[in-house]
Formats: C-alpha cells, structure tokens, sequence
C-alpha cells in the first residue's frame, strides 16, 4: 500500500534530475511513534518519493526531466520581470508525469502514483528590482573608466603593472604620467610616427583624467588602428570585460574610494502571492457497504484549488524562505488489485495499482520553511568544488485531522565554474505521517541536477 | 532599426538590467539564465547589469546588437552582487 497526499502545498518544480532512489526502509516507531506495517509488495516504500529534493518554495530553474523508480516526471517554469513600483516580477510553473501503470500523463502532480496537473501562478515583489542601484553602477563606471585608462596607458608604454602596483593605485593618474615619461625617453632610433601617435594618445587620456569615460569612445576608436594590444582593454573589443567586483579585488585602493560608499546592502527580500490549482485523478474501486468491487475499474478526477504566500529573505551566503498555504488535498492510498487466473496448478497475476474507496479531498493548511548556505566553505581545498546545505522542513495539517512533517537535508557539490547548472549530493528526508496511519520513514536521494533554487 | 540581445548566466537570485536610464524587464529561462531582447535606433546608449547571488559565484552577460558584442564576466562580491557598471554601447546605422 502506498499513500499519496494530493497536491502537497508547496512542494513543487524541480530543479534536479534524480537519478537514483536509495530506499532505507521505514524506520519502526521512531520518535516514540507506534510502530507500523511494512508496506505491501506495492509499495516502493521509504518516504513519499517526490519529483524534487529542492526548496519546495521555489519554483526551480527551467525545465527538468526527472526518472525514478516509479516513473518519469517532467518540470518546467519560467519567470519574468516586469517595471511597476510594487508588483514587479510575475512566475508560472507546470508539471507533468508518468505513472507506475504506464499512463501516459500529460498533467501530473508532485508524485507518480497518481497523475494529475499542477501549476503555479504567482505575482510577487523583488527587493533585487527594486533596490536603487543607479548610484552603485554610476561609481562602478568611473572605477572601470579608471581600470581601462590605466590598462591603455600601460599597454601603450609597454608595461606591466603588478599586482602589488594595481592594489596600491588611487586613481590613472601616475600611470599616465609614467607611461608618458616612458615614451618621451624612447632612443632616437625608435619609429618617430609611432612614437608621436602613442605620445598623443597618452596626452589625450592625461587631458581626460577628470572624467576618463568622456573620452573612452574616442582613444578606443584610434586604438583601432593604433594599437592592437591598448585596444583590447575597450568593451567592444570583443575581450572579456571583468566585472566591478572582481576589478575591486585588484584595485582595492580604487575600488575602496570610488564604489565602495556607494556599495548595495546585502540583505534582499521576495514575496510571492500563488494561486496553484491541480487536477488529480486515480483509478479506484467503489466501496458499497464496506465491500470493495475489486472487478470494476473506476476513475475519480478533481480540480483542486489552492493559494500560497511565499516569502523569502537572502544575506551573503544565506537563504531563509517560508511558504504558507491553504487549498484543497487529497489522501490517495493506492493498493495492488490483481486479476488472478487459475489454470490447473498454475496461477497468474495482472496487476494494476488503484485506491480501494473514493478519494475524498480536504482542506489542507501546511507551512514550509527552507534555510540554505551555499557556498558553505571557501577554503582552499574547495577551489574547484563548493559544498552546499539546505534544510527544509514541511508541515502539512488537513482539517480533517492528522499531520504530515517532513524534514529534508539536501548536501551537495558543485564545480566552481558551473555553481548552478551541475551539483551532486545527497537528500537525506524524513517523513513522520499521522493520517491515514501512523508511519515514520527515512530515505536517501542520490541526486544530479541544477542547484537547489532557495526560494522565490 | 537594429535588436539588442542580452543574456546572463550563472545567476542565483536576481538580475536586472538599467538601459539608458530605465530598467528593463529580463525573462528567467532556468539554470541561473537570464535573458531580455528588445530593439533599439542607431545611436549612443548607457548600460548596466547587476546580477545577484551567492557569494563567489560565476557570472558572466553579452550584450550584443549582432555587429559588435561586449562580454563581460566576474564573481559575485561577499555580499552576492556584482555589476558591469555604467558601460556605453553603440548600435551603428
């Protein structure tokens, strides 16, 4: 027997493909609980094997293809910004799965026992967006302006500039001056044209060093045909273009009188207003009487409503989300009905996964909380991999009574290089269920997959 | 009349991007990618990207109106920003 809470509230678009489902078993009567029934030869036991081990708040990243044991699951959502001063991003995110039984769905929900379409439609608001950053980005020019004059004027005197050097400058100015000095004392037998074009140009940057960007356009232009190497430090060179920050850790002196009072703060927030419909459906045998028709197959279809408000908070490396939720659920406890044939003293079985009862949908209130620390260490043993951690807890209560918690502590790696296309790790999750029945269950995921999105 | 195409990747939480002045609404296409088109007349425009993540992430955006392209590349600051600053772009007749 397998139970299936339909749509878990919350928990939703992957962002990682698990490749392998590592079933501990059920652990009896951890926690003080009762213990339980093993589950039937239907089960595929452990915890509720859902499509995700990521932050049930976010809606993941894109499209994903899921495969486990009981089926395969696809995912894909997207989200967009939009300019208003308080409602600026919108997001959508969709579902769809195979079941056990081969059913082709093309509606799924968060498991594969019984398919069913679930969405997510929200409107939120990003303090990303709507944080002030024209001050920030004005002070980064003048830092890069700065960055591209000293590069020019080192590239056409023909020096380099070590690193000591770069982390003591304040300003192109002694550059400049330098490079001039550099050019005026060239030998006699240097090619006079050269010289007096290089001369010219670094007397254009020494006339600009007041606002360098005026003059960018201008010497990048001449640089052209001037000089190859110089020209290689304008943007449309086609070069890479190193970024503010990164520029900051060369030029601290720079970096430290120009951008640095007018640096963003670190601490974000988003929140999110959700409307997530699902539409379930499960085979079932009718129960008249108390006695299931086991021979007469039925199929029980629903379009279950609920709303979410997810808030999340980001600091450094930290990420805290909260979801609460409120909607329609419903229990699916799917059984083995086999059609057996006798012939003699041989038997055969067709089996085929249906619920015994018809589902009965109820109101569900259940709450999410997700923490995650990425990178959770930058020593130098961690150059070409970053570990991760995440902590997400899940508490699910249904008017009807009950309550399902669940705890997840998704560890992974991921390369440096790629910190959120590939990450590699390990989910373990615990699940303490009291309704339909008293169970307690640990699993462990093996998973591949995009980095856990912490919350949106 | 010619198209801008911008594109960003390796970028966990948040991006935007301020063109001559005014923000401009990018689509989140998955995996930390960003990406927003829109066209533009010949002339001479100011940009920027601020990307937001986690600390030390890889990031990297090109601007580009098919004839001249700027890349640009970093690591998020330990307080998970970066930006490629007011950078001037040319879109040629």
């Amino acid at each position: 027997m397998k139970s299936k809470q339909f749509p878990r509230i919350g928990e939703f678009l992957s962002t990682g493909a698990i490749l392998g489902l590592l079933t501990m078993g059920p652990l009896q009567g951890a926690l003080g609980a009762a213990p339980t029934t093993p589950a039937d030869s239907g089960s595929t036991g452990g915890a509720d094997a859902t499509q995700n081990f990521v932050s049930p708040l976010g809606l993941g990243s894109g499209a994903t293809i899921s495969v486990t044991q009981k089926g395969v699951s696809a995912t894909a959502s997207v989200e967009s910004q939009f300019v208003s001063p308080w409602v600026n991003y919108w997001q959508l995110g969709l579902s769809g799965t195979t079941n056990t039984n081969g059913q082709a769905a093309v509606y799924s929900s968060t498991d594969t026992g019984a398919p069913g379409f679930k969405g997510k439609l929200g409107i939120g608001r990003s303090s990303f967006l709507a944080t002030d950053t024209h001050l920030y980005t004005a002070a980064a020019g003048k830092l890069k302006a700065e960055v591209w004059c000293i590069n020019v004027a080192a590239k056409l005197a023909g020096f380099n500039i070590s690193q000591f050097d770069a982390a003591q400058l304040t300003s192109c100015r002694p550059i400049v001056e330098r490079a001039i000095a550099v050019v005026q004392a060239l030998p006699s037998g240097a090619d006079p044209k050269t010289t007096a074009t290089t001369l010219a140009l670094l007397q254009e940057l020494q006339q600009g060093l007041a606002d360098e960007s005026a003059i960018e356009d201008a010497v990048c232009n001449k640089l052209k045909t001037a000089s190859t190497a110089a020209y290689s430090a304008c943007p449309d060179s086609g070069a890479v273009d190193i970024s503010v920050e990164d520029l900051g850790r060369i030029y601290s002196n720079i970096y430290a009188r120009i951008v640095r009072p007018t640096a963003l703060p670190a601490l974000y927030y988003k929140i999110s207003f959700n409307y997530s419909p699902s539409l379930v459906s499960t085979d079932y045998r009718a129960v008249t009487n108390g006695v299931a028709n086991l021979a007469t197959n039925s199929h029980w279809s629903s379009l279950l409503n609920a709303f979410a408000v997810d808030g999340s908070l980001y600091y450094k490396a930290w990420s805290f989300g909260l979801e609460a939720a409120y909607g329609k659920t419903v229990n699916i406890v799917e059984q083995n009905v086999c059609n057996t044939t006798t012939s003699g003293t041989f038997t055969a079985q067709q089996c085929k996964n249906a619920m015994i009862g018809k589902p009965n949908p109820a109101n569900t209130a259940s709450a999410t909380g997700a923490i995650s620390f990425t990178p959770a260490s930058n020593a130098a043993a961690t150059r070409l991999f970053r570990p991760g951690l995440e902590l997400v807890a899940y508490f699910e209560h249904p008017d009807s009574g009950g309550h399902k918690t669940q705890l997840s502590l998704p560890l992974y790696m991921a390369p440096i290089s790629a910190p959120l296309k590939f990450v590699i790790g390990l989910q373990p999750m615990w699940t303490w269920t009291t309704e339909p029945k008293q169970t307690n269950d640990f699993s462990v995921f093996l998973f591949v997959g995009a980095r856990p999105s912490v919350p949106n | 009349m010619a198209q801008m195409d911008i594109t960003i990747t390796g970028v966990a939480r948040d991006a935007k991007l301020t063109w001559s002045g005014v923000m401009k609404s990018l689509s989140k296409t998955g995996g930390g990618n960003y990406s927003a088109s829109f066209p533009v007349q010949p002339g001479k425009y100011v940009y920027s990207i601020v990307v937001f993540g986690a600390p030390e992430d890889a990031w990297t955006a090109k601007v580009t109106d098919g004839k001249t392209t700027h890349n640009h590349a970093g690591h998020m600051s330990p307080a998970g920003f970066d930006t490629t600053g007011d950078t001037s772009f040319t879109v040629a007749p």
